[in-house]
């Protein structure tokens, strides 16, 4: 293969296909719904905040002491919300369910316990996406405790970790980048099944793919029409996110998702070129296919049933998604990056391998 | 009128070994369809070689497989002295093809269309500027494809075929859809071609402009070759077996056209006497047209498709 020669029909169609008005609006109407998007649902509230139950029976004059103490001696700038809870089971369901940050289970004697330098066990029950506010006021409770028995040390807090039931991603992201990140996808289902393969099916169409088999070999078209959509995905989402000021935490994560999403849709939507030979019909038709290839990416913030669940983490746009939503957040909420890039190579190795089929066919 | 190449201008078959076209029982199935039976020829350096017949006769697929663009079922054939199949690679760089489609960017300008083929070939930074001028459309270089007329779209078309400066060059219906003036300029330059040494193998509806053009023509009727030899052998054979190469069409200053028989003395003496006399003013030869030939060979007109077939690449 000659680098050149991709190179050239690269350049060419880079400059091509931004001159088709069918194409830059493909492009352009993605990114603006995304900044319309980022404008239309604000920042979130930055205020740090943190849901505390504290648990302990009827007759636990220290769990009351502590629920009152508590918001007393935490930063006024924090906004703690202390409820009381005197049934251990329902507060660590109200924490796995996401309704509280933390439980602080206060066992009897608490107080007078650490009065008399005991160091009594204080256990406290942490939710699935606790804020680092709620992590706070676990490192507070020694402190608290102490005031509350005239003495330090107050305390020994074990912290256990309780297993998530259900993210929820878009109170984890915030609606706004959630929503934008979803343009992100919407531009990548665009310009990966619309605009790349509508460069392709014109030159199909008008015949003008014979000249070039006729000077490149079909693998060098080929790659160049692929680099076609990368480069106009990877510069569109790009400009979307700069425009938008979505936080990265961890850029790599991020850009794998992003890089797998273009890659494998691309190669998909090389092949229906193909099939519709006619970049008429396929700005005509294309739209039907863009949508069930672009909403798995759409609902990975709800709970869907799982055999949708299943489905939408087959597509490509699902798992870019996923990844991406790790790759804002300091911390996975989904995972799975092996899976991901499995159902990447899938999609785009078998577009690009079929298309390979097709253009041989063809005698290139 | 047209102006047929002398027989003595034909090439030497014995040009440099390996080079030109060399075929050899080529031939292309689709499915169930035969489109190209066992056909074999060799072009020359420097020949124009012509592959006449109907729609569906099997002439795009032979130059879709001449090109590289189509591998052959069975048999083999060589370009610039490379194998179209296993030396694909090497053959390319020598040959080109100028469409009959004007395969064009439309949104690019006759210049950056040339100049994409010529990054892609590697061909010198100056041969894009050159050829716009020598296909005269320099002053329009800049100008986007879409604001050109047929004529000039098909000017540039011609110029990217030569944009490698190929050993080989194909041209199917080169003059399709041309106005006389650029189709007599498309002549010139391939004349020029030829006389430069450039293998020329043309696909052509066009009889007159074959017979103008071509060295040696091959007539493919549903896929085989049924004839193939120079336009003047060729006319004067089917015109012997018909009788009409020894015909004459005479036109006298009263403006009554006669038919004289040459080999016949009295018929002879006859136009001898108009002859002393003045009074003719046009003798024609009655000899058949290539179109002629070919109805005597195939069987049916040029016009005509073949019956149940297509031309299954194009």
């Amino acid at each position: 293969m000659s680098l050149s020669r991709v190179w050239t029909i690269l350049r060419k169609d880079l400059l091509d296909a931004i001159r088709d008005g069918r194409i830059l609006a493909i492009i352009i109407v993605p990114i603006a719904l995304g900044v319309m998007y980022s404008l239309i649902y604000p920042d979130e509230e930055p205020r740090p905040t943190a849901d505390v139950v504290v648990v302990g029976s009827p007759s636990n004059t220290d769990a009351k002491r502590l629920s009152v103490a508590l918001p007393r001696d935490v930063d006024r700038s924090l906004d703690l919300k202390v409820t009381y809870e005197s049934d251990q089971e329902q507060a660590r369901e109200t924490v796995a369910d996401d309704d509280a940050d933390v439980a602080i289970v206060v066992p009897e004697g608490l107080v007078a316990d650490a009065k008399a330098g005991r160091a009594p066990p204080l256990t406290t029950l942490v939710g699935p996406k606790a804020s680092p506010t709620a992590r706070a006021v676990i490192d507070l409770l020694p402190a608290t405790v102490g005031k509350l028995a005239d003495r330090p040390p107050a305390v020994q807090v074990a912290v256990r970790d309780v297993e998530p039931q259900s993210p929820s991603v878009v109170d984890e992201l915030g609606l706004r980048n959630y929503f934008v990140l979803a343009a992100v996808v919407m531009t990548i289902g665009f310009i990966g099944l619309l605009a790349t393969p509508i460069v392709l099916a014109e030159e199909i169409e008008k015949r003008t793919i014979e000249a070039l088999l006729l000077a490149a070999r079909g693998p060098e078209v080929l790659a160049a029409k692929a680099l076609v959509g990368i480069v106009y995905s990877a510069v569109a989402s790009a400009i979307l996110l700069a425009l938008t000021g979505v936080p990265i935490e961890r850029p790599a994560i991020f850009v794998l998702g992003l890089l797998g999403m273009v890659i494998s849709i691309v190669g998909f939507g090389l092949c229906l070129a193909y099939v519709f030979r006619s970049a008429d019909k396929l700005n005509t038709w294309g739209w039907v296919i863009v949508m069930p290839v672009i909403v798995p990416g759409f609902v990975v913030g709800v709970d869907p049933p799982g055999w949708a669940d299943a489905i939408f983490q087959a597509v490509p746009s699902g798992q870019g998604m996923r990844l991406m939503v790790d790759g804002a957040l300091p911390e996975d909420v989904f995972g799975g990056v092996p899976l991901a890039i499995l159902v990447f190579l899938v999609w785009g190795a078998g577009g690009l391998l079929l298309l390979s089929r097709l253009l041989q066919k063809r005698g290139s | 009128m047209t102006v047929p190449r002398p027989a003595a201008e034909i090439p030497s078959p014995g040009a440099p070994s390996g080079a030109g076209v060399v075929v050899a029982d080529l031939v292309k199935h689709y499915g169930e369809v035969q489109a190209v039976r066992g056909i074999s020829f060799e072009a020359h350096p420097g020949e124009v070689f012509g592959l006449l017949g109907h729609n569906g006769a099997g002439k795009t697929t032979t130059i879709r497989m001449l090109t590289g663009r189509t591998p052959p079922t069975s048999g083999t054939a060589a370009v610039g002295g490379h194998d179209i199949v296993d030396e694909r690679e090497a053959a390319r760089g020598l040959l080109n093809l100028v469409f009959e489609d004007q395969n064009l960017y439309e949104r690019l300008s006759g210049r950056d269309n040339l100049k994409l083929f010529a990054d892609l070939y590697g061909a010198p930074a100056d041969r894009t500027d050159e050829l716009l001028e020598r296909v005269g459309i320099a002053s329009a270089a800049k100008r986007k494809v879409k604001t050109y007329s047929t004529g000039m779209k098909q000017r540039l078309v011609l110029a990217r075929g030569l944009v490698n400066d190929p050993q080989v060059l194909f041209l199917d219906e080169p003059t399709r859809g041309l106005d006389p003036m650029s189709a007599r300029n498309l002549r010139t330059i391939v004349r020029e071609l030829s006389d430069a040494g450039t293998t020329v193998v043309l696909t052509t509806h066009d009889m007159v402009e074959a017979d103008e053009l071509c060295h040696r023509v091959a007539f493919l009727s549903e896929g085989a070759i049924v004839a193939l030899d120079t336009p003047r052998e060729l006319k004067l054979k089917v015109g012997d077996e018909a009788g009409a190469s020894r015909r004459a069409r005479v036109v006298l200053d009263d403006r009554s056209e006669h038919t004289v028989v040459l080999d016949d003395p009295e018929q002879d003496e006859r136009l001898s006497g108009w002859l002393r006399d003045g009074r003719v003013l046009t003798v024609h030869s009655d000899e058949p047209s290539l179109a002629d030939v070919f109805v005597a060979l195939a069987g049916r007109s040029l016009d005509e498709d073949a019956p149940g077939r297509t031309e299954a690449a194009a």
